[in-house]
């Protein structure tokens, strides 16, 4: 129990912390305040005083580098300071109720608050916010004054299509929430903001759209995302990882996608989205392994080239799975299955080759791996060389240096290939994972070590289950939900894909408007 | 958190039934069938067939009658507690022993085809380990796997006996109507036990979510491998003729090892149909194998059932090493389909029907005369 618990960690209780009122005295106020952000020299203190007789005390604070000073300076500051002596009422006047005047009269800033915390407050201003302390008023006028110097919106890097838009996703979640918004002008369209990590106070949103959404879907994601309990959230990956279905699968269970209209299209198909500060990859649950061989384009393109592209990808999908396998398992366990001169040019170019095809199959593919990972990490141009030099000249001198058959090398490279055809990366890296597992199967059983791997493989997926929604869907639900395989292997013309997927609440599955259908069918009858 | 134990659509558990009907007739049904009734043997299939329809569509409706019950405590509401469980006691031990038959034959196909030199117990374990995995994960991913295979093996299977069409001699069909009434009634039995698997409805029926449809599926699945073996029959029949058929151990696999492609990349299909063949049987063990954790954990009241599926695994293996080649396996198997299945696909299901139908007439006339 101990080791497990050390395995897993320990799971402590959520720590529930008591809010502490402001105090009526300023300077109490600041001192707390500074008690509790000791030695934190980013942040600023601003004290002023306001009135001709300059007898009422104010304080700002602030983060520096996450406020917008323009803002303070000009509509903050010059506003409680000068512009308050100049103008009627004076400030003898309306002694008593100054910080509301203040409040309601003076500031001129778009977005403003008060909260009744001490804690609420220093959140405030760690969030890039700041903070209006004044003399004899014992709430904390929070002013939204966050700016920051931030990545502007570009174009995806995981995501390329040739067609669509090219925005995608930034590190700041107010303007990836703005993108969405952009796309969905529906009141319905709701945006529940809340904050996760018990240390960073992360920022993440739950969006989707309120009559189309399956509520027992929306209801599970809620209460999963309760229970995350973590000091820090630094990338949607996190939640991820800890509101997924089974975490020993090597398939991910919620898609991810830096391109905004990839996560709009989700929301209007009824599936959820979450958003989380400082990530640029937003969320997409629930999600099925069909989803994740899409791509946005399939949709911008006409229908028939999009099918025939989907294919495929498919087909991408079992090459890159099964390849390396069937190569092992015909050459070293049935050769007959093969023309016979096909047969005698591969055992004359095997010849040479000391090893049995497992092994020189495990050695192909572990080089590449290789390849690829040094490719990611080096910078750019040099990534792409070093994936021409290794792939030509170790293949050409392993096949020289006898290591390795001829085919064997073309048999790896149409993998990579294949491999690199599937859009979403971290299913491509699920199928690369895989594929040793097939190679050993294939080197112990041959084709029916394969048939095994197979089914072992189904097994889990058909088991495999993202939010309630099986993971293979709508292939294992072939008879009931035969409207799905519209947008799955093929992908029907446009004004023919009417209905939403199964995953939507069942009274929202037309996607037609109505009151034109009606019209339609009205003159139909004239 | 979702559990997959859960319920299942009637159209999945068709696919089940299809799936493990399919298993168990497709390899020796040609053979056994010609030797029967020679040139007429589609007479005897269609006649049988129509008649498994109606025994399978009974069944459901056992199942219909009682909505969302085991088949345990189907049986006990109409035969008494303690045939019950004398019976489900009599049920697993039945399907531990069928189970170990069919690996077994699975095995020496394997062997036979595609792996000559590995030890028949390494092919029988690793089977079985696989199997535990998918019956641990649970009912729903075991309808899944069928609805997803099913249309894959279908359209194949159509495929390659497209293929098999240019050796074909139509002369093998002649001479028809030779058979008399008792001939027919003589060969029944082999058609019968052919379409064995459709009575595990009464054991997964208590987790279909739509049971008044249940009836229907059932029927369309035994339809549908009655399609099935007709098309077989037909091209083992146009392709070997009555007489060469009867030599053949396995004369379904024989017609497809016919299949040549010269000039393609794949020359001998013989590997690849084994591979497919594999993943049916496959399909039709694993359901026996989740049929009897399922009835053991209906004995003991247990809660999740995933946790049996592996101590039964030692208990299936011994079996299937009972016999000490093919012709003792398929003897024995002969002998005790003969009895046993007789018991657990007809005699015992027909004795629930008759005490359910009873029920309900005395309380009708109970609720009448009141």
């Amino acid at each position: 129990m101990g080791l497990w618990k050390k395995l897993l960690g320990n799971k402590g209780e959520k720590k529930q912390e008591e809010g502490q009122a402001p105090h009526k005295s300023i300077e109490m106020n600041i001192k707390t305040i500074k008690e509790i952000l000791k030695d934190c020299d980013d942040i600023v203190y601003r004290e002023v005083e306001v009135g001709v007789e300059n007898n009422v005390k104010a304080a700002i604070i602030y983060t520096d580098g996450m406020i917008d000073r323009n803002l303070l300076n000009n509509y903050i500051l010059n506003n409680i300071m000068l512009t308050v002596r100049m103008t009627p009422p004076s400030p003898e006047d309306i002694k008593k109720q100054i910080a509301s005047h203040l409040k309601d009269h003076s500031l001129a800033v778009s977005e403003m608050k008060e909260v009744e915390t001490i804690d609420e407050g220093v959140t405030s201003i760690l969030s890039g916010d700041t903070v209006l302390l004044i003399d004899n008023y014992d709430k904390l006028i929070i002013v939204a004054s966050k700016g920051w110097q931030a990545r502007g919106v570009s174009e995806p890097v995981t995501e390329i299509v040739i067609r669509g838009p090219r925005d995608g996703f930034v590190e700041t979640f107010r303007v990836n929430t703005a993108l969405i918004r952009r796309r969905v002008r529906d009141p319905k369209l709701k945006l529940k903001a809340q904050q996760v990590g018990v240390r960073s106070k992360t920022d993440m949103a739950i969006i989707y759209i309120e009559d189309i959404v399956n509520k027992k879907i929306l209801k599970e994601v809620e209460e999963r995302i309760k229970t995350i309990d973590m000091d820090a959230i630094l990338d949607s990956g996190y939640i991820e990882q800890l509101i997924e279905d089974n975490w020993l699968s090597p398939f991910p269970q919620i898609q991810n996608t830096e391109r905004p209209d990839v996560a709009v299209a989700a929301l209007y198909e009824g599936r959820i989205v979450i958003l989380v500060d400082n990530s640029p990859f937003a969320l997409i649950a629930p999600t099925t392994l069909n989803a994740m061989l899409q791509s946005a384009e399939d949709y911008y393109e006409r229908w028939n080239i999009a099918t025939a592209v989907r294919l495929l990808r498919y087909l991408a999908a079992i090459i890159s799975l099964l390849l390396p396998s069937l190569y092992v398992a015909i050459t070293s366990f049935h050769p007959q299955m093969i023309p016979t001169k096909l047969a005698l040019s591969i055992a004359t170019t095997r010849q040479g080759v000391p090893f049995p095809a497992i092994v020189e199959a495990l050695i192909m593919e572990t080089t590449i791996e290789l390849l690829r990972e040094a490719g990611v990490r080096l910078p750019g141009p040099i990534g792409a060389t070093i994936g021409i030099v290794g792939g030509l000249v170790i293949g050409q001198a392993a096949v020289e240096a006898g290591i390795v058959s001829p085919l064997m090398v073309i048999v790896v490279a149409v993998t990579a290939i294949s491999s690199f055809a599937i859009p979403s990366y971290n299913v491509a890296i699920g199928f690369r994972l895989l594929r040793f597992g097939f190679i050993f199967a294939a080197g112990s059983f041959g084709l029916y070590g394969i048939s095994l791997a197979k089914l072992l493989l189904l097994s889990h997926l058909c088991g495999l289950k993202s939010f309630g929604m099986p993971y293979l869907h709508p292939f294992v639900t072939f008879v009931e939900d035969i409207g799905d395989i519209k947008d799955t292997v093929i992908r029907a013309p446009m004004p023919s894909m009417n209905n939403r997927e199964s995953i939507a609440n069942k009274n929202e599955r037309n996607r037609l408007d109505d009151k034109q259908e009606e019209e339609k069918y009205k003159e139909e009858e004239e | 958190m979702f559990s997959n134990n859960d319920k299942i659509s009637p159209s999945q558990i068709a696919n089940v039934l299809v799936l493990m009907m399919l298993g168990t007739g497709i390899l020796t049904l040609p053979r056994t069938l010609t030797e029967a009734a020679a040139t007429d043997w589609w007479i005897v299939l269609i006649i049988g067939g129509l008649g498994i329809t109606l025994i399978a569509i009974a069944q459901a409706y056992i199942v219909k009658s009682f909505p969302g019950k085991s088949y345990m405590e189907i049986i006990s509401a109409t035969l008494s507690k303690p045939v019950a469980y004398i019976y489900i006691i009599f049920l697993v031990l039945f399907l531990i022993i069928l189970n170990g038959f069919l690996v077994r034959i699975l095995a020496e196909v394997v062997k036979m085809f595609l792996l000559l030199a590995t030890p028949l117990e390494v092919i029988i374990l690793s089977l079985l380990l696989v199997i535990v995995y998918l019956v641990r994960q649970g009912i729903e991913a075991l309808g899944r796997l069928a609805e997803l295979l099913l249309p894959i093996i279908l359209v194949l299977s159509l495929v390659l006996v497209a293929l098999t069409i240019g050796n074909s001699d139509y002369t093998n069909l002649l001479p028809v109507f030779q058979i008399s009434f008792t001939d027919v009634v003589k060969a029944l039995p082999v058609v019968l036990f052919s379409f064995l698997g459709f009575e595990f409805v009464l054991i997964f029926g208590t987790y279909v979510n739509k049971t008044n449809e249940l009836t229907k599926y059932t029927g369309g699945a035994v339809l549908v491998i009655l399609f099935l073996y007709i098309i077989l029959n037909l091209a083992t029949i146009l392709t070997f003729g009555t007489v060469q058929i009867t030599h053949l151990i396995w004369p379904t696999l024989s017609l497809f090892k016919t299949i040549e492609f010269p000039g393609l990349f794949i020359e001998n299909v013989e590997a690849l149909v084994m591979a497919l063949w594999v993943i049916i049987v496959f399909m039709s063990i694993a359901p026996v194998l989740l049929a009897k954790v399922v009835l053991l954990t209906d004995l003991i009241k247990g809660k999740e059932f995933n946790y049996l599926a592996l101590p039964l695994i030692p208990l299936i293996y011994f079996v299937s090493l009972v016999g000490d080649n093919l012709a003792e396996a398929y003897m024995l198997l002969d002998m005790f389909t003969l009895y046993a299945a007789t018991i657990v696909a007809f005699i015992f299901p027909t004795l629930i029907l008759i005490a359910m139908l009873v029920k309900k007439k005395l309380k009708r006339e109970g609720s009448t005369s009141e």
